[in-house]
C-alpha cells in the first residue's frame, strides 16, 4: 500500500499553523485524562459532576486535582446528573466559571436541565462521552446521547482525536463565554473508542491555557448584592418567544466566535481549529461525511481509496451545533455523490441526523449532488475498513448512476 | 368550621352591598373627603383622586399608577433585541409594577368592626396587599391582592370575607 503525500486543502492548512507555544510536553494521555487534565488547566470555579461509564475517568482524575490541591475547584459531589447540571446552573448563575462531564444516560437525565442551562444563558463546559443511550443498556459508543440533546440550545462540538477533545475542552470556554454568545457547549469525545484510547497529546503550558482563556467574565451575578436580579422567573405567551429568538440570535454569534477561537487558539498551540477538516475534497468527485473518532479512521483511509482510483474525500464536521451549513454547500457542491455516517439512528425521520443536515443543506442550495445516508456503529458495533472501501465504492456506483440513494445500514446483521 | 365562615361571608357581602351604597350617596352629596369601608367604616381621608380606582371595600389601586407593561397590547411591548437575555429580571424590586389584582375572581373584604388589627392578615398575605398605617389594618390593595383568600382563611377573628369579584369592583 503506497501512501501518498497530503495534497491540498486542509493538509495545507495544518502546514500553515504556526509553531506551538514553547513549554509544550507531549503526553500520553487517554481521552478521558486530556479533559480532566484541561479541566486542571482551566482551573474553574465549580465542577459538579456524577460518575457514569465511560465519562467517570474524567471525574475521578479530575477528583485527584482536587484532593491533591493543583486546582481551586469547588467539586460538588451531586446524588444524579439532573442535580449536577442543577448545580452547575446555580453556580453559572452565580458568574462562576463552571464545568462538568457525563455520558449516555447521565446526559438524558439531566435533560430538562440541558434547556434551563442554555435558555438562562449560563456558558456551562461539559465533555460528553459518548455513549448509547439504554436500552438495552449498552456502555459502548455512539452518538445517540448528543444527538437527542442536539434542540437543547447548547453548542456542540464533536473531537476526533484525544488531542481535538483536549483542545476543544479549552477553547469552549472562551466559545461560551464569548460576549453575545453566552451559551453552554458540549465537547464531545467517543466513549471508550477515544476516552480509554491512549494518544500523544502536545499539552500547552499551563499559564498559556490560562491567558488563553482569560478571568471568568460573567455578565451578571446572582453574588452581586449591589445589582439584585432574578434568574429564571415565569416567561408566559408574552415574553418566551423573544428569549427562543434570542437564542437562535446567540447562535448565530457562535459562528463568529468558534471561528475567532479558533484562529486564537492557533496561534498559541499551532493547531488551528474552523468549523469542519477537509481531506482531499478539492478534486474529489465523491465525499464521505463524519463525526468524531470515524473520520480519524476515514481520513487514514484516504491514501488507500485514492490508491484504487477513486475520487474520494472526507469532510470532517467538527461543529454540529451551530451547523455549518454554509461550509458544507461550499465543500461539497461540486461533488457528485456524498455518503453521510451517522453513529445514531432517527426512528421515523428520513435519515440519520447528520445527513438531514447536509442533505437540507444541499438540497436548498440547488446542488445536484447525491446524498446517501449510511447508519453504523450503534451501541459500539465497530466500523471496519471493509465498510468504509464499500461506503466509497458505493458512492462511486452512485455517482454513475448505478446505485441509488437511500438510508443504509454499516454492519448489522441482516 | 365552614359553616361559620359562610354566614360570615354572606353577612360581610350584605354589609359590602350596603358600604357601596354609602359611597355613592356620600359621592351624589359631593363631599368625597371620607371614604368608607364595606362595613360603613371609616377607612381613610385621603381624597380620591380622578381616575383611581376604588372598591366598596376600602381598596384602591394606588394613585398615578398604569396598568403594568405586561399587559398592554402586543405592539407596545419591546422586541427580542431589547429584553434582558435568558429572561433575567435585572431591575429589583419591579414586582409592583406588575398588576397581579387581574387574577382574582373573590376580593377580601375587611369587617373593620371584628378586625383587632392583630396583623395575622398582613403577616400572611403573599402578596403584601393588606395596608397597613400606624400598626392598623386601612385596607387591602386590589391592584397586587390575586384573591388566594388567605388572609381570610388566617384571621382569626373571621373579619375578612372573600366576596365575589363583580360585587365589588368598577364602583364608579
Ligand atoms: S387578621 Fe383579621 S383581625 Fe387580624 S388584622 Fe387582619 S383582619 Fe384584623
Ligand atoms: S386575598 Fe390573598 S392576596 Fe389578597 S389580601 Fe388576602 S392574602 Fe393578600
Amino acid at each position: 500500500m503506497s501512501h501518498r503525500g497530503r495534497r491540498t486543502g486542509s493538509g495545507a492548512r495544518v502546514l500553515r499553523a504556526p509553531a506551538p507555544a514553547k513549554g509544550t510536553i507531549v503526553k500520553a494521555l487517554r481521552g478521558a485524562d486530556a479533559v480532566a487534565e484541561a479541566m486542571r488547566q482551566v482551573n474553574p470555579g465549580v465542577v459538579a459532576a456524577y460518575p457514569i461509564t465511560p465519562q467517570t475517568d474524567v471525574v475521578e482524575r479530575f477528583s485527584e486535582f482536587v484532593a491533591d490541591g493543583e486546582v481551586g475547584t469547588e467539586f460538588v459531589t451531586v446524588e444524579s446528573e439532573h442535580s449536577a447540571m442543577s448545580a452547575c446552573i446555580g453556580a453559572a448563575a452565580a458568574g462562576c466559571r463552571v464545568m462538568t462531564a457525563t455520558s449516555a444516560n447521565g446526559l438524558a437525565l439531566m435533560w430538562e436541565m440541558l434547556y434551563i442551562a442554555a435558555s438562562y444563558r449560563a456558558p456551562i463546559v461539559m465533555a460528553v462521552a459518548n455513549r448509547a443511550l439504554s436500552g438495552p443498556i449498552n456502555i459502548h459508543c455512539d452518538h445517540s446521547d448528543s444527538m437527542g440533546a442536539r434542540d437543547s440550545g447548547w453548542i456542540q462540538i464533536y473531537s476526533s482525536t484525544v488531542e481535538e477533545v483536549y483542545d476543544n475542552v479549552i477553547q469552549a470556554v472562551r466559545i461560551g463565554e464569548s460576549k453575545d454568545v453566552r451559551l453552554p457547549v458540549m465537547v464531545m469525545f467517543d466513549g471508550f473508542i477515544i476516552s480509554h484510547l491512549l494518544e500523544r497529546v502536545r499539552v500547552l503550558p499551563d499559564k498559556k491555557v490560562q491567558s488563553f482563556i482569560g478571568p471568568p467574565r460573567p455578565v451578571y451575578s446572582l453574588l452581586d448584592i449591589d445589582h439584585p436580579l432574578t434568574y429564571g422567573p415565569l416567561d408566559l405567551f408574552d415574553y418566551y418567544f423573544e428569549h427562543k429568538r434570542q437564542q437562535v440570535d446567540a447562535m448565530e454569534y457562535a459562528e463568529k466566535a468558534i471561528t475567532d477561537v479558533g484562529k486564537e487558539y492557533g496561534q498559541v498551540s499551532g493547531r488551528l481549529y474552523g468549523y469542519y477538516e477537509a481531506h482531499e475534497l478539492d478534486d474529489a468527485e465523491v465525499a464521505v461525511v463524519a463525526l468524531g473518532s470515524t473520520a480519524s479512521t476515514i481520513k487514514g483511509l484516504i491514501p488507500e481509496i485514492r490508491d484504487e482510483r477513486i475520487k474520494g474525500g472526507l469532510l470532517k464536521v467538527r461543529l454540529f451545533r451551530p451547523f455549518p451549513t454554509r461550509d458544507v454547500v461550499r465543500r461539497l457542491s461540486a461533488t457528485k455523490a456524498v455518503a453521510v455516517l451517522d453513529r445514531s439512528a432517527s426512528f421515523g425521520a428520513d435519515g440519520g441526523p447528520l445527513y438531514l443536515e447536509v442533505s437540507n443543506a444541499l438540497g436548498r442550495a440547488g446542488a445536484k449532488t447525491k446524498v446517501t445516508n449510511y447508519i453504523y456503529g450503534l451501541g459500539g458495533r465497530d466500523i471496519s475498513h471493509e465498510h468504509i472501501m464499500r461506503v466509497y465504492q458505493d458512492l462511486t456506483r452512485m455517482a454513475r448512476g448505478r446505485l441509488k440513494p437511500g438510508t443504509r445500514y454499516l454492519g448489522v446483521r441482516e | 368550621m365552614a359553616r361559620k365562615k359562610e354566614t360570615a361571608a354572606r353577612k360581610t357581602r350584605a354589609q359590602t352591598r350596603k358600604g357601596r351604597k354609602t359611597e355613592r350617596v356620600k359621592r351624589a352629596g359631593g363631599a368625597k373627603k371620607v371614604r368608607t369601608s364595606a362595613a360603613g367604616v371609616k377607612t381613610s381621608t385621603r381624597t380620591r383622586k380622578k381616575g383611581e380606582a376604588t372598591s366598596a371595600i376600602g381598596a384602591k389601586r394606588p394613585a398615578g399608577r398604569k396598568r403594568a407593561k405586561g399587559r398592554q397590547a402586543g405592539g407596545e411591548k419591546p422586541g427580542w433585541r431589547d429584553i434582558p437575555r435568558g429572561g433575567l429580571i435585572v431591575k429589583a424590586g419591579n414586582a409592583e409594577t406588575y398588576e397581579t389584582g387581574s387574577w382574582r375572581t373573590k376580593a377580601p373584604a375587611i369587617d373593620f368592626d371584628r378586625c383587632t388589627n392583630c396583623l395575622f392578615c398582613w403577616i400572611w398575605c403573599p402578596d403584601g396587599a393588606i395596608q397597613v398605617k400606624d400598626g392598623k389594618v386601612v385596607g387591602i390593595d386590589l391592584f397586587h391582592c390575586k384573591g388566594c383568600g388567605i388572609c381570610a382563611h388566617e384571621c382569626p377573628k373571621e373579619a375578612i370575607a372573600m366576596v365575589d369579584e363583580r360585587r365589588t369592583t368598577h364602583v364608579a
